[in-house]
């Protein structure tokens, strides 16, 4: 995967015009399909490091399913239910196209071990683009953020302009 | 920073997001997911078959191609490394020349028996704790984000 603030800045350039609720689930949402799907594994992880069990070899492997469009759908609206009706479209809408763009940047790279099973649970079979090592969005990271900050300066800016003239 | 107006977003009971039979959804929703990762869990250790396995029937296996990855260095000697997984260890040679302890490594190999790959093409991540540190901080960003906003929507 590229790194997570790669992703998260990529939504925030893609959605840095929209109004505050819908940039932050969309921010939110361009990093949740790697949140969602490592988080719980980490969990596990620790819990049996803790607690000294030993933790079977597929038990990684189900906390990937969010990583995949189908399910990381479900889960989008799970979380959406989980909120106030008046949000609930708009943070649905806004999680679901950005974990989207998200799985469809983590596809365009290649592994040596890996591509992702994009159409679970219809195939198993893996697939990516290989046109990125997952590696190279570290390169990218100071321009990215160099981006971020102008976008957001650049919106503070217009606001305030707004603010004052109405 | 630009405001959101308040929203009357209110959506018609047919609406999936509906507060109609909302727990409901919710159990339901909870209950395909946990389905699905069983299913995917079971459905993925059948089509893998790692070296530890490998090791059960050695001769069955010989000769057929492996792909490891996230495995850490934890020892070189020679032209072999012991490499470390929490559900394998291998010893894989030959290695290449800028290959250190710790390092984290994917490869592709082929099984020689007895918990011994040849290695065919390493690849070693150098920059995977940047990776994790960046991770954790856009982790942090992302609750901190949702807070704010769920605090600053209370509030209007």
């Amino acid at each position: 995967m590229p790194d997570l603030l790669t992703h998260a800045g990529l939504g925030l350039l893609l959605r840095c015009r929209a109004q505050r609720s819908p940039l932050v689930w969309f921010v939110v949402g361009s990093a949740l399909p790697d949140l969602a799907s490592r988080l719980p594994g980490l969990g596990m992880a620790l819990a049996a490091y803790l607690l000294d069990f030993g933790l079977p070899s597929n038990a990684l492997e189900a906390t990937g399913l969010c990583h995949m469009p189908l399910p990381y759908l479900l889960l989008c609206a799970l979380i959406a239910l989980l909120l106030r009706v008046d949000i609930r479209r708009m943070a649905f809408t806004n999680l679901a196209l950005a974990g989207l763009l998200h799985l469809a940047l983590d596809a365009s790279q290649t592994h040596l071990v890996g591509g992702y099973r994009l159409l679970y649970p219809f195939s198993m079979v893996r697939w990516e683009l290989g046109l990125i090592e997952s590696e190279d969005s570290l390169s990218w990271l100071p321009w990215m953020a160099l981006a971020v900050v102008t976008a957001l300066a650049v919106r503070w800016w217009w606001a305030r302009r707004v603010a004052r003239s109405g | 920073m630009t405001t959101a107006p308040p929203t009357t977003d209110t959506l018609p009971d047919w609406h999936p997001l509906s507060d109609r039979l909302r727990w409901a959804k919710v159990t339901a929703l909870t209950t395909i997911l946990a389905a699905l990762g069983v299913l995917f869990a079971w459905q993925a250790d059948r089509a893998h078959v790692d070296v530890s396995e490998m090791d059960a029937d050695p001769t069955a296996h010989l000769g057929e191609r492996v792909m490891l990855g996230n495995f850490k260095v934890t020892a070189i000697e020679g032209e072999c490394a012991d490499l470390w997984s929490p559900w394998a260890q291998v010893t894989a040679c030959p290695i290449p020349a800028d290959l250190e302890l710790g390092h984290p490594v994917s490869m592709s190999a082929v099984y020689r028996g007895e918990g011994r790959v040849e290695a065919t093409t390493w690849r070693i991540h150098r920059q995977l704790w940047i990776k994790k540190v960046v991770g954790l901080s856009a982790l942090m960003l992302t609750v901190g984000l949702v807070g704010w906003d769920l605090r600053r929507r209370g509030r209007a």
